[in-house]
């Protein structure tokens, strides 16, 4: 089962938007909880202050009471239902009884007993009475004596305001016995830093929506403007079809990242075109071969049947030798198409052997008629020819080609100019209508100067089978025109399997 | 009827020619686009025959000449060139009709018939002079349902007269669309066509259906019978 086709410009505005979100939401809630740590930090160091100042201010008094000055302590009362910069607070003696606590407070339970070592102190979070997140603070500390006690117990060995049982109290009072230790507990409800919270809340929701949206619109708006020149092209491209590929895909306004892509694309469309419109060409010009032949023949036949008895019938004999003429350019036409699409399956037979190209030059000129035979000039060149590894029956069909070629193509009584090479040859006919731009249609099928198939036996491939043949011999052909003179130069390589290099004259 | 053939296969050209000439039609052949529009601008042609891929001058730039000199004969195009580009393409350009190659010569021959009708406004292939009945499509004559016996000559003159029925047709007219350059104007052998025409009506009762207007030609006209 195949999946369905994503759009790619949607993968991407959904993935940057979420990566981009993320990061954002990640670093929000990251700078969310440093603050407010910073805020409840904040918040236990009054907290702590507080506390300090109440140890400062709580001793034990001569008479074994507890002095506690809340009034200097500034700690508000906690009401219920009035929670502003209210606090509990809750001193207990060593054995975790409580001495002193706020009104309110009803009962040990309030706060939670936490027996931390003296001046240290631990801070944690709790629900006040059950309603409102609060803070609150734990330590210990070690019950002073009232300071008019001591102040007077060191300036005079008996003081005068003590009486006998409160001086012997403050005498044998030791402020380090473990039995002096109290353990406090102070709670407030941070209200101002719980609004500047919530605030902060709102304020980091709001901003992370609207920062989500602008981020989805950005990125939309740049991904779209990116993948505008990718999506005009892909609409251009789907439009495109066997019968437009001449329309090229814009290459102005393409990214740089996608240029090489079309460029490649444009060429690769080029050469399909040029391919669909030369098989176009070549389908019909075979078709025009083959359908003429066809209905001469057809013709031949019917003509010949339909006036039977008629005075001015044709012979029937010029009839059958007319139809075996017919038939025999036919098999020849067919004969030479087989042999074009066999180069293009490498079906043909390639039979390396020693060969000499002036015999087979000599065996090709000895089957011209005598007409042609008297306008050839060969040349044979010193050094004389050495032979060469090559397949003989094709380059004789190569040289059989080029001199029909030439002979077919020259005024009737011109030269042909015949010259060798240690491993080639060349071949020269005057011409009257070639033209420079026609020299590269040379060795396409079926292209003829004249698009009329005048002459019975020619139909345009002779010289696109000589390529074939030079392609499967390794060789290279060429032609130049020069003052209506058609050189043809034909190399091979000395051996069948050297590459191009060899071929270098 | 005249008919011109431009074909450079000359043994397509050769084979055509002679089936046309066969059928009972004056054919001129040409090889070539230039020395056929020669043809056609010099005598008057009942039927065009134009090979498309002809040297010298294609058939559609020949085409293109015949119709700029208001040429009216029917022109037929026939290639090998199958495509509908180039039927469009020919039929576009002012051709009347478009065969491809290879053809059945029985459908070449009833496409010129068809086109032969076409020129002198005939719709069916049966023509119809009072009694008297002409299948040009078959080449058979008819006289009150009894078929007469004509020779090819003899059925294409008076094929011609019955497709200008009304009108009177000069000698030289006659021997232009009927008869090859090679035959003197000046003979007698129009007139002695004629004469064997009213003969073989005559024996079945058809008389004075071909009239002689004195210096200006022959006149065929509906008459009813008098049995």
């Amino acid at each position: 089962m195949s999946r369905p086709h994503t759009s790619i410009q949607s993968r991407l505005v959904i993935s940057l938007t979420t990566a981009i979100i993320a990061l954002f939401g990640i670093s929000t809630v990251g700078l969310y909880f440093f603050m407010r740590n910073a805020f409840y930090e904040q918040a236990d160091k009054n907290l702590i202050r507080v506390a300090e100042d109440f140890m400062h201010e709580t001793a034990r008094t001569p008479d074994g009471g507890l002095e506690c000055e809340f009034h200097e302590l500034n700690i508000g009362e906690f009401q219920k239902g009035n929670y502003e910069g209210q606090a509990y607070y809750e001193l207990r003696d060593h054995q975790g009884k409580p001495l002193i606590q706020s009104a309110s407070l009803t009962g040990g339970e309030d706060l939670p007993h936490h027996p931390v070592a003296v001046g240290t102190f631990k801070t944690e979070a709790l629900m006040l009475n059950g309603e409102i997140p609060g803070r609150v603070i734990y330590t210990s500390f070690l019950l002073k004596l009232e300071e008019r006690v001591h102040e007077k117990r060191e300036e005079t060995s008996t003081p005068a305001t003590l009486t006998p049982t409160e001086k012997a109290f403050a005498d044998s009072y030791d402020e380090n016995d473990p039995q002096n230790r109290v353990y406090l507990a102070i709670a407030e409800a941070p209200t101002e830093l719980l609004r500047t919270l919530i605030i902060l809340d709102s304020t980091l929701l709001v901003t992370g929506i609207i920062l989500a949206i602008t981020t989805f619109l950005l990125v939309r708006k740049i991904v779209l403007s990116t993948f505008r020149p990718l999506i005009e092209i892909a609409q251009i491209t789907e439009q495109m079809g066997p019968d437009n590929l001449n329309t090229p895909l814009p290459e102005e306004q393409v990214p740089l990242e996608l240029l090489p892509l079309i460029t490649r694309f444009n060429q690769f469309i080029k050469r399909l075109d040029e391919a669909i419109s030369r098989e176009r060409r070549f389908s019909i010009d075979l078709a025009h071969e083959i359908r003429s032949p066809v209905a001469e023949i057809r013709s031949l036949m019917e003509v010949a049947a339909d006036s039977v008895g008629n005075a001015h019938a044709e012979d029937p004999f010029n009839t059958y030798q007319r139809g075996a003429e017919i038939s025999k350019r036919m098999s020849k036409i067919i004969e030479v198409i087989t042999v074009i699409h066999q180069d293009n399956t490498e079906a043909i037979q390639f039979v390396s052997e020693s060969s000499s190209i002036e015999s087979i030059l000599e065996h090709s000129i000895e089957a011209l008629d005598s007409p042609t035979q008297t306008r050839i000039q060969f040349e044979k060149n010193e050094p004389k020819f050495k032979n060469i590894e090559t397949d003989s029956d094709l380059l004789r069909a190569v040289i059989d080609n080029l001199l029909m070629n030439a002979a077919a193509h020259s005024p009737a009584h011109s030269k042909i100019l015949i010259s060798s090479q240690a491993n080639g040859f060349t071949i020269k006919n005057t011409t009257t209508d070639l033209k420079e731009s026609d020299l590269s249609l040379l060795t396409k099928a079926f292209w003829q100067k004249d698009s009329a198939r005048t002459e019975a036996d020619c139909f345009g491939l002779g010289l696109t089978l000589v390529t074939v043949y030079l392609r499967l011999l390794r060789g290279r052909i060429d032609h130049s025109l020069k003052d209506g003179e058609l050189t043809t130069k034909v190399l091979l390589p000395s051996k069948h399997n050297t590459d191009d290099s060899s071929l270098e004259s | 009827m005249r008919i011109l053939y431009v074909e450079d296969s000359s043994s397509l050209r050769e084979t055509i020619g002679r089936g046309l000439k066969n059928a009972g039609y004056i054919v001129t052949l040409a090889a070539d686009g230039i020395s056929g529009l020669d043809a056609a601008l010099e005598a008057e042609h009942d039927v065009i025959i134009i090979d498309v891929m002809l040297p010298g001058m294609d058939g559609f730039e020949m085409l293109g000449e015949l119709k700029k000199a208001e040429v009216d004969s029917q022109i037929l195009m026939l290639t090998a060139r199958a495509s509908i580009e180039d039927r469009v393409h020919g039929l576009e350009s002012g051709a009347d009709d478009y065969l491809v190659k290879p053809f059945a010569w029985k459908e070449l021959l009833a496409r010129v018939r068809n086109l032969i009708r076409h020129r002198y406004g005939q719709q069916s292939s049966s023509l119809s002079i009072g009694d008297l009945k002409i299948d040009t499509q078959a080449q058979r004559i008819w006289y009150k349902n009894k078929e007469l016996r004509m020779r090819p000559r003899e059925f294409s003159i008076l094929e011609y007269l019955a497709l200008r029925v009304g009108k009177i047709v000069s000698r030289t007219e006659l021997t232009e669309h009927l008869y090859d350059h090679a035959v003197d104007l000046k003979s007698n052998a129009i007139d002695s066509a004629i004469c064997n025409i009213r003969k073989k009506l005559t024996l079945e009762g058809c008389d004075e259906i071909i009239s002689t207007i004195p210096r200006r030609g022959y006149l065929m006209e509906s008459r009813t019978s008098k049995s």
